[in-house]
C-alpha cells in the first residue's frame, strides 16, 4: 500500500521526468535528459521502500538516463545503438506531454460541466411498474390460507380486528421490542431446548404484530449468522427452530 | 400547431432523467427526425432569454434538459449539494488517452503514461465514462476501450469531434 502514497506524488517515471524537466525550465531534448539524471536518481534514493513493480518501472528509465549521461561525459563516440533508447524516451515524453495537456483541457471542461444540473429523479422511478401478480387459485383457497395464517399466530383472530391501538402522537414510546434483544431471547430459548423450539413459542404476545415481525427478523438474522437452522414440513406448517451447534452464543 | 410540438418536447425532456435520443422523441410525437430537430432547436432558442433557467444539452444526438451553468451556486445552496465527482490527475490522463486514441488497449495506455492502468480503468469504468469496444485482433486479443455517452456529458462535449485540439490526430495513425 505504501507505494501508492508515492504514486500520488509521481505517477510513474514519465511523470517524474516530465516534472523535472518543467521544474528546470528546459526543453525536452537529449541534453536536458542528461542534465536531470542526477535529480531523477536522487528522487529514487528517497524512495526507500516501495513496490517492486513500481520500482522496476522507475529503474528502467534510470538505467537509460545513466547510460545517456555517461555517453555525454565520455569523449569516445560509439553512438548508433544508444541513440535509439534516448530517442525513445524523448518520443515517449513528448507524447506524454501531449496527453498531460489534453488532461488539463479536459479538467477545465469537467469543471464547467459540473455547473450543469439535470434532473435527479426519473419519472419512471416514481411511477413504478404495476406489479402483476398471477395467482393460480380461487378465492376460497386464499381465504383458507389467510385464516390458517392468522390462527397459527393469533389465538383469537377476531380480537385483532376490534383492537385498534390508539397511538399517542404527542408522545412516542420507545420500542421495547428490537432485534437485538429478541436475538438474545431466542438464544436463551434454544439453548435450553436443544431438540428445537417452535417459532410460535418464541413470540410472547401473539397479538403484537411488531413482535411477530421482529421475531421473524431475528430468526432470519440468526440463520444468516449460521447459528440457527429451521425446518418446516409443509407450506404454512409450524416452523421448528434448531441450534446449529450445541450451544449458541454471539 | 407548431407550438404544440415544442411544448410536447419540453414535457418529454422534463420527465427524463437520462438523455433521450432524437429518434425516441420523433417516434413518440410522430414526426420525422429532421422535423423534430427543428422543434428542439426552437425550444432551445426559447430558453436563451433571461427568463429561463434551463437549457437543452445535446450529446451524440441525444438530448437532456439541464440548468444554466450560471445558476449552479444557487442550486448547490438550495439542495445542499457537494461538488460533483472530479477525476484525479491519473484518471484524467488515462481518460484523455482513451478519448483521443480510441479504440485503445490497456497496454497502449500504460505505454504512454509509463504506469499501470488497471486501477484507473476500473475507476473510469465504475463511473461509466469508458466502455469496452471489443477486442483487438492481435496476440492475446486485448480489450479495446473507448469513451461512453456519459463521458460526453461529464465533460460537456457535444460529440467526440468537440474534443479540444491538442495536436493529436484523433486516430491511431502513429504506431
Amino acid at each position: 500500500m505504501e507505494y501508492e502514497i508515492e504514486l500520488d506524488i509521481f505517477q510513474g517515471p514519465l511523470e517524474l521526468l516530465y516534472k523535472l524537466i518543467k521544474k528546470n525550465k528546459i526543453e525536452i531534448s537529449k541534453v536536458s535528459l542528461a542534465k536531470i539524471t542526477d535529480q531523477y536518481l536522487s528522487y529514487l534514493h528517497k524512495l526507500n521502500s516501495f513496490d517492486i513493480d513500481i520500482a522496476s518501472q522507475f529503474m528502467l528509465i534510470a538505467t537509460e538516463l545513466i547510460e545517456l549521461k555517461t555517453e555525454q561525459l565520455l569523449p569516445g563516440k560509439k553512438k548508433e545503438e544508444k541513440i535509439e533508447s534516448e530517442e525513445n524516451i524523448i518520443k515517449r515524453l513528448k507524447k506524454y506531454e501531449k496527453f498531460k495537456k489534453a488532461a488539463y483541457l479536459l479538467k477545465t471542461r469537467e469543471e464547467e460541466a459540473a455547473k450543469l444540473f439535470g434532473k435527479r429523479i426519473d419519472i419512471k422511478e416514481k411511477i413504478t411498474n404495476n406489479y402483476i401478480l398471477t395467482i393460480n387459485s380461487d378465492v376460497s383457497y386464499l381465504a383458507d390460507i389467510y385464516l390458517k395464517a392468522r390462527k397459527s399466530t393469533i389465538s383469537r383472530p377476531d380480537k385483532l380486528v376490534e383492537k385498534k391501538e390508539k397511538i399517542d402522537i404527542d408522545y412516542i414510546n420507545e420500542d421495547t421490542i428490537n432485534v437485538r434483544s429478541k436475538i438474545n431471547e431466542i438464544i436463551n430459548h434454544v439453548n435450553i431446548k436443544p431438540e428445537g423450539v417452535e417459532f410460535k413459542q418464541l413470540i410472547k404476545d401473539k397479538n403484537n404484530c411488531l413482535e411477530i415481525i421482529v421475531t421473524l427478523l431475528s430468526v432470519l438474522e440468526l440463520i444468516h449468522m449460521q447459528k440457527l437452522k429451521i425446518e418446516q414440513d409443509d407450506l404454512f406448517a409450524n416452523i421448528k427452530v434448531y441450534t446449529v451447534n450445541e450451544k449458541v452464543c454471539l | 400547431m407548431k407550438g404544440k410540438y415544442v411544448a410536447i418536447i419540453e414535457a418529454l425532456l422534463f420527465t427524463a432523467k437520462e438523455m433521450i435520443s432524437l429518434q425516441e422523441i420523433a417516434d413518440v410525437i410522430g414526426l420525422t427526425a429532421t422535423e423534430t430537430k427543428q422543434y428542439i432547436s426552437k425550444l432551445s432558442k426559447k430558453y436563451e432569454d433571461d427568463f429561463h433557467g434551463l437549457l437543452i444539452k445535446e450529446y451524440n444526438d441525444k438530448y437532456i434538459l439541464t440548468t444554466k451553468p450560471c445558476f449552479s451556486s444557487y442550486i448547490k445552496d438550495m439542495h445542499n449539494l457537494s461538488n460533483k465527482v472530479r477525476l484525479s490527475t491519473a484518471a484524467l490522463e488515462t481518460m484523455a488517452i482513451i478519448a483521443y486514441r480510441q479504440p485503445v488497449t490497456r497496454a497502449e495506455i500504460e505505454d504512454i503514461r509509463g504506469v499501470k492502468a488497471e486501477k484507473t480503468l476500473i475507476t473510469l469504468n465504475k463511473y461509466g465514462l469508458i466502455k469496452e469496444l471489443g477486442r483487438k485482433d492481435t496476440i492475446g486479443n486485448p480489450i479495446v476501450y473507448g469513451t461512453s455517452e456519459k463521458f460526453l456529458r461529464h465533460f460537456d462535449l457535444k460529440n467526440l469531434s468537440e474534443l479540444p485540439e491538442v495536436g493529436e490526430s484523433n486516430n491511431k495513425t502513429e504506431q
